[in-house]
């Protein structure tokens, strides 16, 4: 044996010798794939040689076809046989040497480096494996292993979020959450309380639901009711329910679970009378979460897991099934409406996305009631997100778009303006689409912008005159067609429009400036757009950034405010001085206590405005109804119209009257009409009503927040006193038999609201 | 993939520390949830549907290779 061995050894270093020195023709030389069996048997026999031949002979080993198979035989070798040094030092050559493209031999050696405590060979060992095989998920769970053992918590979120990125099965999502409940990731945003209702096992939706709340930055807090009991949470004011004070309640109920009967074919009569039964549970279960709490109820809408017992002639049958059925969802639907906090999630299409035969587990379903799939329930845990994305104020209000290869096919530069793909056949029919659906967003009141590097001439040409544009010049709220840089270009938009950065979706099909935006914005959302066209609609259908709660007049009107906006500051720069400007403005507005009809506008204008929000209480309709129902309370809305047009209701306050003083609760105004007195006249508005009701004291509240700073000089701009403060708040009170605010000279305050504010 | 190795990515464990012995007695993570996630997992790797009695009578690793061999599966 010993000497086969050396024999063949020293037949290796022949050949391997005579590689290098340029004599491979030779008759006598043996061919690469013969050298790859000997090398092969060498490192199965001695590990140890091979590695030393491998790594004097690196060149030539390079060459070989085989040589990531046995640079991967010789890694596992050395760990086997617990030669651990020369494993670490040959596994991160072999990766520095792109030998490896698998990380597997990297992770296996990194967990016996981390076992033996040798935890900075195994951290490197891991970096090197994931340069070269990035989607291994060994090897990313070892990196995480390592990030939380030198306690860098950020740095081992990144990794748990690559890995169910990698990997969306139940296992790795539940071991995502299990570690994120262990080690808590830092400054996440803000905290959402989720309840869930459900008459079947729903555990596993939690991991996937936790996981996409984290994705955008929500630190979220999970009640399940247990296992069927559900309506005693409901029905008991003491309950866990309550006290874990949910923001948003998901009730999941199955047909199955109270109709058993429906997988039989039950006759015509039972079918209407349970379709009331069922109906009256959802709408008592519905009632009572509104009594006694203040959260948005989402109620699933009814699905069914059987085919009916009639067959093909359940749909001619006045006691069909699936007719029935679609009946329920359309009560329910019509029900729903009349209840402000309540929605009906679409189930039976979100489920239809990925199909009903990979959505429903029958096994699961009998072993643990478990009734969806785990693929059912990620995609389930992405829709839900379009109604707690909304409801915690994380609604998207503008999509930046890029123009060559993005909104149309081709670069206009190049194939002139007649030659850009887009018509009504393929190619060019994908991009038509694409901008259909944007332009379905801006009737939602989603704002447009572009964000090109062009000729203005070229881009606007096509814009203007090509026959298939969707999308026209009066559909962008911005436009920045330059070479500038975009991220540049894209933070003058935001400045332009008034809005966040965190506001804004970027949607580009060059990796390239994708990439610049994502390190220089990353408040920007960036949305990976895929490099074929035709799936750029699906792309931003899928997004659930543009969920509104309610579709306001402001909203289906928006463009036309941001263009009037652009037509403000032209007579900006026209006019003489800044009073002349304002004075030519022909300011009106409206104060009055608010109206019913206000109510959805109200809660959207509480929960999106950031910038000029004293306090930024976060009011849903339950609260501005009872702050128009109470007499402590004069909840205010504000109506401003111009000469260029009319902003409708932009602004909103909540004062608290007590004895002898009122308090400022709340005072909030949308950003476009910021900077023009309207906030003075506002105040200047309360303060009349105070005195008229003999009060002769103002309290108002200031609240710091990330992004209500260009507020923060508000009362003393007005003449407040400080009374006191702390770090994050501060009250202000003004004597009002001492002090008066002067009303700005160019606004005419009107009481009387016109008919077609609303 | 070894019974072991999906044993490992499951529960998050040393496959290494898995043996036939292994059982929803001895490991922690295998409790009731744990053990639907694992039948899941063993269905999906081996592109086999269980029947409900088998999958509730493979409670440990070597119950799980038995089972499995009855379904033409060597593991």
């Amino acid at each position: 044996m010993t000497e086969d061995r050396s024999a063949e050894d020293s037949g290796l270093r022949t050949f391997l010798t005579a590689l290098s020195s340029g004599r491979t023709d030779g008759s006598l030389l043996p061919s690469t794939l013969l050298l790859e069996q000997a090398l092969e048997r060498l490192i199965v026999s001695s590990p140890q040689q091979a590695q030393e031949l491998m790594v004097q002979h690196y060149e030539q080993v390079s060459k070989l076809d085989g040589k990531g198979r046995l640079a991967s035989l010789l890694g596992r070798g050395l760990v086997e046989r617990k030669l651990l040094r020369a494993a670490t030092e040959f596994v991160r050559m072999a990766f520095r040497l792109k030998w490896l493209g698998e990380g597997g031999v990297g992770a296996r050696l990194a967990r016996v480096l981390m076992q033996e405590g040798k935890h900075s060979d195994a951290t490197e060992v891991l970096c090197a494996a994931l340069e070269q095989d990035p989607a291994n998920v060994a090897v990313v769970r070892g990196l995480y292993d390592s990030a939380v053992r030198s306690g860098d918590l950020q740095q081992a979120e990144r990794y748990l979020g690559m890995l169910v990125t990698l990997d969306t099965s139940y296992s790795m999502c539940a071991y995502v959450f299990k570690e994120r409940q262990k080690y808590p990731p830092p400054a996440q945003g803000r905290d959402v309380a989720i309840s869930i209702l459900s008459s079947y096992v729903l555990d596993w939706l939690i991991p996937y639901l936790d996981d996409e709340c984290r994705r955008v930055g929500l630190s979220p807090k999970f009640h399940l009711a247990p296992f069927n009991q559900y309506m005693q949470e409901v029905l008991n004011s003491r309950s866990q329910l309550y006290a874990e004070r949910p923001d948003i309640v998901f009730l999941a109920l199955a047909l199955e679970d109270m109709f058993p009967l429906l997988g039989v074919g039950p006759k015509e009569e039972e079918l209407s009378q349970v379709r009331s039964t069922i109906i009256e549970h959802v709408l008592t279960v519905i009632r009572e979460l509104e009594a006694r709490c203040d959260a948005m109820i989402v109620v699933h809408e009814f699905s069914s897991v059987h085919r009916s017992g009639y067959g093909i002639l359940d749909n001619r049958l006045a006691g069909g099934i699936a007719p029935w059925i679609v009946g329920v969802n359309r009560l329910l639907a019509e029900e729903l409406q009349k209840h402000e906090r309540a929605y009906l999630l679409p189930l039976d299409s979100v489920l239809s996305w990925v199909g009903k035969e990979r959505s429903l587990n029958p096994k699961l379903s009998y072993m643990a009631s478990m009734r969806l799939s785990e693929t059912a329930l990620h995609e389930l845990a992405k829709f839900s997100m379009r109604y707690i994305k909304p409801l915690k104020g994380l609604t998207k209000k503008c999509v930046v778009l890029d123009l060559d290869g993005t909104l149309w096919g081709g670069i206009v530069g190049e194939v002139g303006a007649e030659g850009v793909g887009l018509g009504p056949a393929a190619p060019g029919i994908e991009y038509v689409e694409f901008q259909r659906a944007l332009l379905g967003l801006l009737r939602r009141g989603i704002l447009l912008a572009i964000c090109s590097k062009n000729n203005p001439d070229d881009a606007l040409q096509v814009i203007r005159q090509h026959p298939h544009m969707v999308l026209r010049e009066e559909h962008f709220a911005a436009m920045r067609i330059n070479w500038q840089n975009k991220a540049e270009n894209i933070r003058e938009i935001a400045k332009e429009l008034n809005i966040g950065l965190d506001s804004l979706v970027f949607i580009d099909d060059n990796p390239n400036e994708r990439e610049l935006v994502r390190q220089l914005l990353p408040e920007v959302h960036t949305v990976d757009l895929p490099k074929d066209a035709s799936l750029y609609r699906r792309t931003i259908e899928d997004l659930s950034d543009f969920e509104l709660l309610a579709l306001t007049k402001e909203d289906e009107t928006r463009v036309a405010q941001y263009q009037a906006q652009s037509k403000r500051q032209a007579a900006k720069n026209t006019s003489a001085s800044l009073d002349e400007y304002l004075h030519s403005l022909e300011i009106e507005i409206v104060i009055a206590p608010a109206s019913r009809e206000a109510s959805a506008r109200l809660v959207q204008l509480f929960n999106k405005t950031n910038q000029f929000n004293l306090t930024t209480q976060r009011y849903q309709a339950e609260d501005v109804g009872k702050f128009m129902a109470s007499a402590e309370t004069i909840l205010y809305d504000l109506q401003v119209k111009d000469r260029f047009g009319d902003h409708g209701l932009v602004g909103a306050a909540v004062v608290r009257k007590g004895p002898g003083v009122w308090h400022i609760d709340s005072l909030l105004m949308s950003c476009r009409v910021m900077g023009l007195g309207i906030e003075t006249a506002f105040l200047d508005q309360i303060c009349s009503d105070a005195v008229g009701a003999g009060v002769m004291r103002l309290v108002g509240e200031f609240r710091t927040t990330k992004k209500n700073s260009p507020v923060k000089e508000f009362y003393a701009q007005h003449g407040f006193a400080l009374l006191k403060e702390d770090e994050k708040h501060q009250e202000w009170e003004l004597d009002l038999a001492q002090a008066a605010i002067a009303r700005p000279a160019w606004i005419r305050v009107s009481e009387e609201r016109t008919s077609d504010d609303r | 993939m070894t019974v072991e190795s999906i044993i490992g990515e499951v529960f998050n464990l040393d496959p290494g520390n898995v043996t036939d012995l292994s059982s929803k007695d001895t490991l922690e993570e295998w409790d009731s949830m744990g053990h639907l996630s694992l039948i899941t997992s063993l269905e999906e790797h081996y592109k086999v549907s269980l029947s409900i009695a088998d999958a509730m009578e493979m409670t440990s690793v070597g119950k799980i290779k038995a089972i499995l061999k009855d379904y033409g599966i060597s593991s």
